[in-house]
């Protein structure tokens, strides 16, 4: 198995759901010649040519809206975002047409399309391109919302995404694109939409986490004087809370992590449901580590945006303090 | 003070001509009735009874309004008849329409049956919305090639370019014909819709609709330019201007349009109407912002009355077979309303079907709740 980053996994997706099926094209800024800007598209203007690797004018609005034509006709579109910042000149495109076009239409259309886009904080970009905006999604009855945390479950997810019959807003934890590595089926798997992951196992506090913030949660299970389980959501919505459940269950603790403002996050969507339907299981306050109300996310201060390994670390000892 | 320079180095936009046969008097142009598509007779007055379909039941639809038995708000599209009509007669049944909210006739021309249109005005079983949209948001018409469309203005010449993109790529003979009124001009999809389909070369033909007025704002607070139909120019795209008011201009039009755009050059169409009734059920207008005498003058080319004065005169219909067929669509019109008030009410359960291909364990929860 070849050990991959995770551009290049979700390039492998790609290359492969392309080759399966014809209806599968690919449309974006950059996407062809260049291979996108993060070169995730890399090789698939070469191998699939310009009428199924779209370089399209320098438009969200019109990516997303070209792509929701394509897949009323019944081709599957990728479409890419290049940075989740500039999705919003498309927001009217993707919350009233795409995510409403099954309801309104009562099952008469569908639309089988996958946005993907880089999310997050911690490569200096400043506040317009490194935005993680899940939360306005997640809100958006319609859409189903995707945030791979690994090369691994990248590619199985999208894979299910771009045969699904929904659409899918796939967000892509930039920071990961490069690092780290893991090996990587080169055939074909998927990984089921709707459903979490342990990404590690643990007794006494349940961390929920989903994208880049996985892998500091685990660094900060490994460094905490307690035994962590660190459940990596995997997908937004629907959300899989059987598996948070069963989790807070056992440990009686949780801990709600995540690289976006604090304020009507997925972390309070996660803590009402716990608190609606887990309460009785809980020995200590729910704690939400997240990001500052601010602007997402500063140059000069990018480094303290997304929760710290030493946040985390002192947020589950806090959490253990409750017996 | 402007230093001038010389013209060469200046744009310049020749505003077209605009099309017109029918002269209100019933005679018409002999220059431009032997120009491009010639109807037979027996197809106008096919046409002209849909237009007189569409009519009778727009009107029955702000009555029964009136009376609280369309569910939502109603949008007339009184004066479009013609447009509709020439626009959706040059399709084939296999070509597709992404219609806006004053399209009636069209959706009566493309086959749609008016127990089913009831249905929807009514918000009851039958509607293939299943009773979620206003009266005109066409979202599930997928079986008369209807795309599907929401209220916000604009959006769907974007994915009308995408749908033909997505046809020419499947190698179909298909076009898309898109519409939208005057004020949409103003919107990112009517100029992302336009500048897609031009790099793309996508067999589509946007319909505008200048009717004057989006709700109250006149289209002089919509556009510097004179004529809409020169805002083709920017995206390196054909564009005419018709008289929608006439039946035969429009069909010249629509007929050139459809043509071109199934060799692969989109085209934009302005096509002149008027609206003579109010924006919707929520408007007001003979009392807030448009001259009574300006809807009376403008009868004078109302494009229904345009086609009888012409029929008479060249005997095509006598007089009294024009008012045989306006009762003849009033009955219809009467009786699919009483069919289609006994369907029964969508029920509660479906509020939660078709948000996905699936119903999420939480969505079984809510409805437990309601």
């Amino acid at each position: 198995m070849p050990l991959v980053n995770m551009a290049k996994a979700i390039n492998m997706a790609l290359h492969e759901e392309m080759e399966r099926d014809d209806s599968v094209v690919v449309l974006g800024e950059d996407v062809g010649k260049k291979g996108g800007v993060f070169l995730v598209t890399e090789g698939l203007y070469e191998r699939f040519g310009p009428h199924r690797v779209v370089d399209t004018p320098l438009n969200e609005g019109g990516i997303i809206g070209f792509a929701l034509g394509m897949a009323m006709a019944g081709l599957r579109p990728v479409a890419e975002i290049q940075f989740v910042d500039f999705i919003w000149q498309g927001a009217d495109e993707l919350i009233n047409h795409v995510a409403k076009l099954r309801y309104r239409s009562g099952g008469n259309y569908k639309a089988p399309m996958v946005v993907r886009a880089p999310v997050g904080s911690g490569v200096k970009a400043g506040l317009y391109h490194s935005q993680s905006p899940e939360a306005y999604f997640v809100h958006t009855p319609g859409l189903v919302v995707v945030a791979p945390s690994t090369p691994y479950n990248a590619k199985g997810l999208l894979k299910s995404a771009i045969r699904g019959e929904d659409p899918v807003v796939f967000l892509e934890p930039k920071v990961l694109y490069r690092a780290p590595k893991e090996e990587v089926p080169e055939g074909d798997y998927v990984v089921p939409i709707g459903q979490a992951r342990i990404a590690r196992s643990g007794d006494d506090v349940t961390v929920v986490t989903y994208g880049a913030m996985v892998h500091r949660c685990i660094e900060a299970a490994e460094k905490a004087k307690a035994s962590v389980e660190v459940v990596d959501l995997q997908t937004l919505n629907p959300l899989d809370f059987d598996t948070v459940k069963k989790s807070v269950e056992k440990t009686g603790r949780l801990v709600i992590v995540h690289d976006s403002p604090k304020t009507g996050g997925v972390g309070a969507e996660v803590a009402a449901l716990v608190a609606e339907k887990a309460m009785e299981y809980l020995v200590a306050p729910i704690i939400r580590v997240a990001g500052p109300d601010v602007p997402q996310s500063p140059v000069a201060q990018d480094h303290i945006y997304a929760p710290t390994v030493e946040r985390i670390v002192k947020a589950v000892e806090k959490a253990l303090l409750y017996k | 003070m402007l230093i001038e320079l010389s013209k060469e180095f200046l744009t310049e936009v020749r505003e077209p001509q605009v099309l017109r046969v029918l002269r209100p008097g019933g005679d018409v142009d002999e220059s431009t009735f032997n120009m491009g598509y010639k109807p037979t007779d027996a197809e106008l007055v096919k046409l002209y009874r849909y237009m007189v379909l569409g009519r009778v039941l727009d009107r029955y639809a702000l009555m029964y309004h009136r009376m609280g038995k369309v569910k939502s708000t109603y949008a007339p599209h009184e004066g479009h008849e013609a447009a509709d009509a020439g626009t959706a007669h040059v399709l084939t049944p296999e070509d597709w329409v992404a219609p806006y909210y004053r399209n009636l006739t069209l959706l009566l021309i493309r086959g749609v049956p008016l127990e089913l249109l009831w249905a929807k005005f009514f918000a009851k079983r039958g509607d293939p919305d299943k009773g979620r949209n206003l009266s005109v948001e066409w979202g599930g018409f997928s079986k008369w090639r209807v795309l599907s469309i929401g209220a916000p203005i604009g959006h769907q010449f974007i994915y009308a370019a995408g749908f033909a993109y997505a046809l020419r790529y499947r190698g179909r003979r298909e076009v898309v014909a898109a519409y939208m009124g005057d004020g949409g001009t103003s919107t990112n999809g009517f100029h992302t819709g336009l500048n897609f389909a031009g790099v793309f070369k996508t067999p589509v033909v946007f319909y505008v609709y200048n009717n004057g007025y989006a709700i109250s704002v006149p289209v002089s607070r919509q556009t510097a330019v004179g004529r809409l139909a020169v805002k083709a120019v920017a995206y390196g795209i054909k564009g005419l201007a018709a008289d929608g008011m006439d039946l035969l201009a429009v069909l010249k039009a629509a007929h050139y349009a459809v043509s071109s755009a199934r060799s692969g050059e989109p085209v934009l169409v302005e096509l002149l109407t008027y609206r003579f009734g109010p924006h919707t059920t929520a408007d007001d207008p003979l009392t807030r912002y448009r001259d009574p005498k300006e809807v009376e003058e403008q009868r004078r080319w109302d494009p229904i009355a345009r086609v009888e004065t012409y029929f008479t005169r060249t005997g095509v219909l006598t007089e009294k077979e024009v008012k045989h067929l306006w009762e003849e669509a009033e009955a219809e019109v009467k009786a699919a309303a009483k069919e289609a008030e006994a369907y029964p009410d969508p029920p509660k359960e479906e509020i939660i079907e078709d948000v996905y291909s699936f119903v999420p364990q939480s969505l079984k929860e809510q409805l437990e709740e309601l």
